[in-house]
C-alpha cells in the first residue's frame, strides 16, 4: 500500500443547526489524484477547509506527515506544501495578476527581503504561466481578466509554490473545455511530480477521467470509498444521494403556442447581430463556449445593459426595457450564473433573498406578512432540497449549491412569464440537477417560456427545444430538435462552420 | 505616454482636472495668487494637512479609517505644551514623550479595532471623544504659551527659501510612496485591503497589518502635530478639532477607494492641493470661512460624481473587455 501522506482522523464540526461533518476519518495517498463527492451541503468545502486551517473542527486531527494540522497557523500549514483553490474567487480584485500569485508570500530582496522584488516576481509568474500553457499578462489588473482567466490565476497561485497537496474545489465550474483539458494535463502531470491532489466537482464525467479514487460524503458524514475504476456512475450517485436517481431527462407534455418574445440584430453589450425568438411553451438553449457572449446577450434582454441597435419585441409589440425593473414588470426574470455578485445578498436570510422581487405579493397595505414570506419560501426551499436548518439562515452560511438553488428560489416564487436562466445546474448535484429540470418542464407546461444558458451539453441537448450557438460574441447558427447533436452544437461553438 | 496612462488607469482623473481647474480659475481672478511667493504660502499651510493624510492612508487603504487624527493632534498639543511650559522641559525631552506617547495613542487605536472587532469609524469616534477630554482636562480649556526658544523653527523656519514643513511634507511623500509601492509591507497593506480573506487564507498576519497601520498612521500624525504646534507657539485644546474631515475629503477627493485596497500617494496629495488652494484663493477673493465650506463640499460631492458617472456610462456600455 502506498504511503498515507494526509489522514482526516475522526473530524467533527457543527455550525448552529447543522453538523457539517460528523466524525469523518480520511485517508489520502501520496501521489494519487482523490475525489470528493457528495450532495451540496454534504461538508466536501468543510473539510477542505478544516485541513487548509481556514476553520477549527471541534474535534478529531488532520495529520500531515504525523504533525497535526489543526494545531498549526495558516502560515505554518502552508508551509507544509498544502495548497487549496477553493470555491469562491479569493483575489484580490483591484492588485496586478503577478502579486495575487505571491499574496501572502511576495518575494523580497534588499535588506532583510524588505523591499518588493516586482521583476523576479514578474518574470516568475511568466514562467508559470508559459509552463500551464495560459496566455496572461502578468501586470494586468485582475478585475480585468474574464472569469475564466481568473481561474486559472487561482490555479497557478496555487502550483507556483513547492505544492505537496493540491486541494481544488469546483475548480472547472467557469472553464470551458479547452481550459479543462489544459487543467487536467497540469494536474496530472503534478501527479506524475509526486504531488496528492483532491478533486471536488459535482461533474461525474470529470471523476471518471480525472481521479484514481473516490470518497463519498452525505450529511456531513463518511460513506464509503472507492477505486474510480472498479465503480459505476450509478453506484457513485447511490452513495452520495442514498437512493436511485435516474439521469435521464425527464420528458414533457408541453405545447408550444405563439411567439412571446423576438430578438431582431440585437447588438451592444459587446455582441452584435443576435436574433432569435421564444414561444409560448418552449425551452430555448443558448450553446456556445464559455465567454461566447451568451451572458452578454441575456443581460441586454433583462435591461441590465444597453441595446445599441436592433429591437426587441414582447408578445408582438415593440418594447424597450431600460432597466432590470423595467423587465421584472414586463415578466422577465434572470437567474444569473454569478450568484455572488448577482445573485445574493450575503447578509441576508433565505426567506428575505427568496422574497425580495415580489414583496409587494406578501404585503397587506405595505406592511409584511411573515407568515405569508415564509410559507412561500418553505414551499421552495422544500422543493429544491435546500439544505438548511431554517429559512433564517443567512445566505453566506449555505454551502455553494445551496445558494445556488436560492437564487432559482428567488424567481420561482416571483411567477414571471419569460424565465432567463444562465448556466443553472453549475455547483449543483446530481439529485438537485434532476429536481432543476423537472421545475423547468412544469414552468413550460403551465405556459410559460424558458431561455436557458447552459455549457453542459448533455444539458442542453436533453432539454432544449430549440438550440441558439454562439460563438465569438456572434450567433453562429440556429439547431432544431431534429439536428440537434453534439457534433454539430461543437462545430458552431469552435466556429469551424 | 502608454505608462502615464497605464499609470492612471483604475484611478481617478477627475482630481488632477479638478486641481488644474481651480489653480486656474484662482489664477484669472486673482494677479497675485500664481507667484512663487503664494505657492510657497499655500504648500506651507497644507503641509501638516498633507502629512495627516498620508498617515491615513495607511489606515484607509485596510478599509479602515480613523477619525481620531483631529483630537490626537490637540491632545499631543496639548501634552508637549503643558512639558514644556509647566515642567519646564526641554525640547527633546517634550518631543519624546510626545513621540512615545502618539505610539501609545495608534497602539491603542489599532487594539480596539483589530481585537474589541468595533468597527473602525465607531471605535475611533470613541477614542477621538476621549483624546478630546482629555486634553481639555488637562490645559483646563485655556491656552497654554511660553515655549522655549527654538521651538517655533520647526514649523516657521525654512532652510534656503523653502519651509521646513514643506519639506518634511516632501520626505513623508516620498516614503510612503516607496513604502507602499517598493516595500513587501506596502503591497501586503494592499492585498488585505483588497481582499483580506484572501490574504488571512493564505498565511499573511492581517492583524498586524492592521494594528501596525494604525500606529503608523498615528506616527504621521505625532509628526503633523509638532508642525501645527510650532506654527501656533501656543497650546490649544481646539487646534486639531475637524481636522480630520479635512484629512478625509482630501484623500477621498484623490481616489483612496472607501472599502480598501485601491489608491495612490499622487491620488492624495492631489486631493490635498485642491483643498489648500480652495481655502487660499477664497481667502484671497475675500471670501469668509462659512463660504469655503461650502465650496469644499460642492467640489468633494462634484469631484465623486464625476467618478460616478464614468463609472456609469462604463457599466451601461460595457464595450471594452
Ligand atoms: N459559516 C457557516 N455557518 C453555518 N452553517 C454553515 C457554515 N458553513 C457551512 N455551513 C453548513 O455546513 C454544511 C456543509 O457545507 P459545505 O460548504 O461543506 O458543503 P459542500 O459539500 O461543499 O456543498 P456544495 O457542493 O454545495 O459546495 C452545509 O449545510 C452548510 O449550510
Ligand atoms: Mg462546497
Amino acid at each position: 500500500m502506498a504511503e498515507r501522506i494526509l489522514v482526516v482522523d475522526n473530524v467533527t464540526k457543527t455550525y448552529p443547526g447543522v453538523k457539517a461533518l460528523d466524525q469523518v476519518s480520511l485517508a489520502f495517498e501520496k501521489g494519487e489524484i482523490h475525489a470528493l463527492v457528495g450532495e451540496n451541503g454534504a461538508g466536501k468545502s468543510t473539510i477542505i477547509k478544516t485541513i487548509a486551517g481556514a476553520i477549527k473542527p471541534d474535534s478529531g486531527a488532520v495529520l500531515f506527515e504525523r504533525k497535526d494540522l489543526t494545531k498549526m497557523k495558516t502560515s505554518e500549514i502552508r508551509g507544509c506544501g498544502i495548497e487549496v483553490v477553493y470555491q469562491e474567487f479569493n483575489l484580490a480584485l483591484q492588485l496586478p495578476v503577478y502579486e495575487n500569485i505571491f499574496i501572502g508570500n511576495l518575494a523580497g530582496k534588499g535588506p532583510g527581503n524588505r523591499l518588493a522584488d516586482k521583476k523576479y516576481m514578474i518574470e516568475t509568474t511568466k514562467k508559470l504561466f508559459e509552463k500551464l500553457g495560459i496566455r496572461i499578462d502578468p501586470e494586468s489588473r485582475v478585475d480585468s481578466l474574464s472569469v475564466a482567466y481568473m481561474q486559472f490565476v487561482e490555479i497557478a497561485k496555487a502550483v507556483s509554490r513547492n505544492v505537496r497537496i493540491l486541494i481544488m474545489d469546483e475548480p472547472t465550474a467557469t472553464l470551458t473545455n479547452a481550459e479543462v483539458e489544459i487543467l487536467f494535463k497540469t494536474i496530472r502531470k503534478l501527479k506524475e511530480e509526486g504531488v496528492t491532489i483532491l478533486y471536488v466537482s459535482h461533474r461525474m464525467e470529470e471523476i471518471f477521467e480525472l481521479t484514481d479514487r473516490c470518497s463519498v460524503l452525505r450529511d456531513g458524514r463518511y460513506i464509503a470509498t472507492v477505486h474510480t475504476k472498479d465503480t459505476t456512475r450509478k453506484e457513485l450517485i447511490r452513495y452520495m444521494v442514498g437512493r436511485e436517481v435516474s439521469e435521464t431527462f425527464p420528458t414533457r407534455k408541453s405545447r408550444i403556442g405563439e411567439e412571446v418574445l423576438r430578438a431582431e440584430h440585437l447588438t451592444g453589450n459587446t455582441v452584435s447581430d443576435i436574433s432569435f425568438t421564444l414561444h409560448k411553451g418552449e425551452i430555448l438553449g443558448f450553446g456556445g463556449l464559455v465567454g461566447a457572449g451568451r451572458t452578454e446577450t441575456v443581460e441586454m434582454l433583462f435591461g441590465a445593459a444597453r441595446v445599441e441597435s436592433g429591437s426587441i419585441w414582447l408578445h408582438g409589440e415593440p418594447v424597450k426595457i431600460p432597466n432590470p425593473r423595467a423587465a421584472v414588470q414586463k415578466g422577465i426574470a434572470l437567474i444569473p450564473e454569478d450568484r455572488k455578485r448577482h445573485g445574493l445578498i450575503l447578509d441576508k436570510s433565505i426567506m428575505e433573498n427568496a422574497t425580495l422581487p415580489m414583496l409587494k405579493r406578501f404585503a397587506r397595505g405595505s406592511v409584511l406578512n411573515r407568515k405569508l414570506q415564509e410559507k412561500a419560501t418553505r414551499e421552495q426551499t422544500e422543493a429544491l432540497g435546500i439544505k438548511t436548518p431554517g429559512v433564517d439562515q443567512l445566505a453566506k452560511n449555505l454551502s455553494g449549491g445551496n445558494q445556488q438553488k436560492v437564487v432559482l428560489a428567488k424567481w420561482l416564487i416571483s411567477s414571471s412569464d419569460i424565465l432567463i436562466f444562465d448556466e443553472p445546474t453549475r455547483g449543483v448535484d446530481v439529485g438537485a440537477k434532476q429536481e432543476i429540470y423537472q421545475i423547468m418542464n412544469r414552468l413550460v407546461e403551465s405556459g410559460k417560456s424558458i431561455i436557458m444558458i447552459s455549457s453542459e451539453m448533455p444539458e442542453l441537448l436533453g432539454m432544449a427545444d430549440r438550440l441558439i450557438v454562439m460563438c465569438e460574441h456572434k450567433m453562429s447558427g440556429e439547431l432544431s430538435k431534429e439536428n440537434m447533436d453534439q457534433i454539430q452544437v461543437l462545430e458552431l461553438a469552435s466556429g469551424k462552420k | 505616454m502608454k505608462r502615464i496612462l497605464k499609470q492612471f488607469r483604475g484611478q481617478t482623473i477627475s482630481i488632477y482636472i479638478a486641481l488644474i481647474a481651480v489653480v486656474i480659475l484662482f489664477s484669472a481672478l486673482s494677479p497675485t495668487f500664481f507667484t512663487a511667493s503664494n505657492i510657497i504660502i499655500v504648500l506651507r499651510q497644507v503641509s501638516s494637512l498633507g502629512i495627516m493624510a498620508l498617515g491615513m492612508m495607511y489606515v484607509m487603504l485596510l478599509g479602515n479609517v480613523d477619525l481620531s487624527v483631529g483630537c490626537e493632534v490637540s491632545l499631543l498639543g496639548i501634552v508637549m505644551s503643558y512639558c514644556m511650559v509647566e515642567w519646564g522641559l526641554n525640547i527633546p525631552a517634550t518631543i519624546f514623550i510626545c513621540i512615545a506617547l502618539g505610539l501609545v495613542l495608534g497602539l491603542l487605536n489599532g487594539f480596539v479595532v483589530t481585537y474589541c472587532k468595533i468597527p473602525s469609524i465607531i471605535a475611533t469616534l470613541g477614542t477621538s471623544w476621549i483624546f478630546q477630554g482629555i486634553s481639555y482636562t488637562i490645559c483646563n480649556a485655556q491656552p497654554i504659551y511660553g515655549f522655549p526658544e527654538g521651538f517655533s523653527v520647526l514649523g516657521q523656519g525654512s532652510v534656503g527659501p523653502i519651509p521646513i514643513p514643506i519639506i518634511l511634507f516632501a520626505f513623508c511623500a516620498l516614503f510612503t510612496s516607496f513604502v507602499l509601492n517598493k516595500t513587501v509591507y506596502g503591497r501586503t497593506l494592499y492585498a488585505v485591503g483588497s481582499n483580506e480573506e484572501s490574504a488571512r487564507l493564505s498565511g499573511v498576519n492581517t492583524k498586524f497589518i492592521q494594528i501596525t497601520s494604525y500606529v503608523i498612521c498615528s506616527c504621521f500624525t505625532i509628526l503633523a502635530s509638532v508642525i501645527l504646534l510650532s506654527r501656533v507657539n501656543s497650546g490649544q485644546p481646539s487646534t486639531g478639532i475637524g481636522q480630520e474631515m479635512n484629512v478625509l475629503t482630501s484623500i477621498v477627493l484623490g481616489g483612496i477607494c472607501f472599502t480598501g485596497g485601491d489608491g495612490q500617494v499622487s491620488g492624495s496629495i492631489a486631493g490635498v492641493l485642491v483643498i489648500g488652494v480652495l481655502q487660499n484663493g477664497l481667502v484671497m477673493l475675500g471670501a469668509g470661512e462659512y463660504v469655503q465650506l461650502m465650496v469644499k463640499g460642492l467640489i468633494l460631492l462634484f469631484a465623486l460624481s464625476i467618478d460616478s458617472v464614468k463609472q456609469f456610462i462604463k457599466s451601461r456600455q460595457r464595450t471594452a473587455v
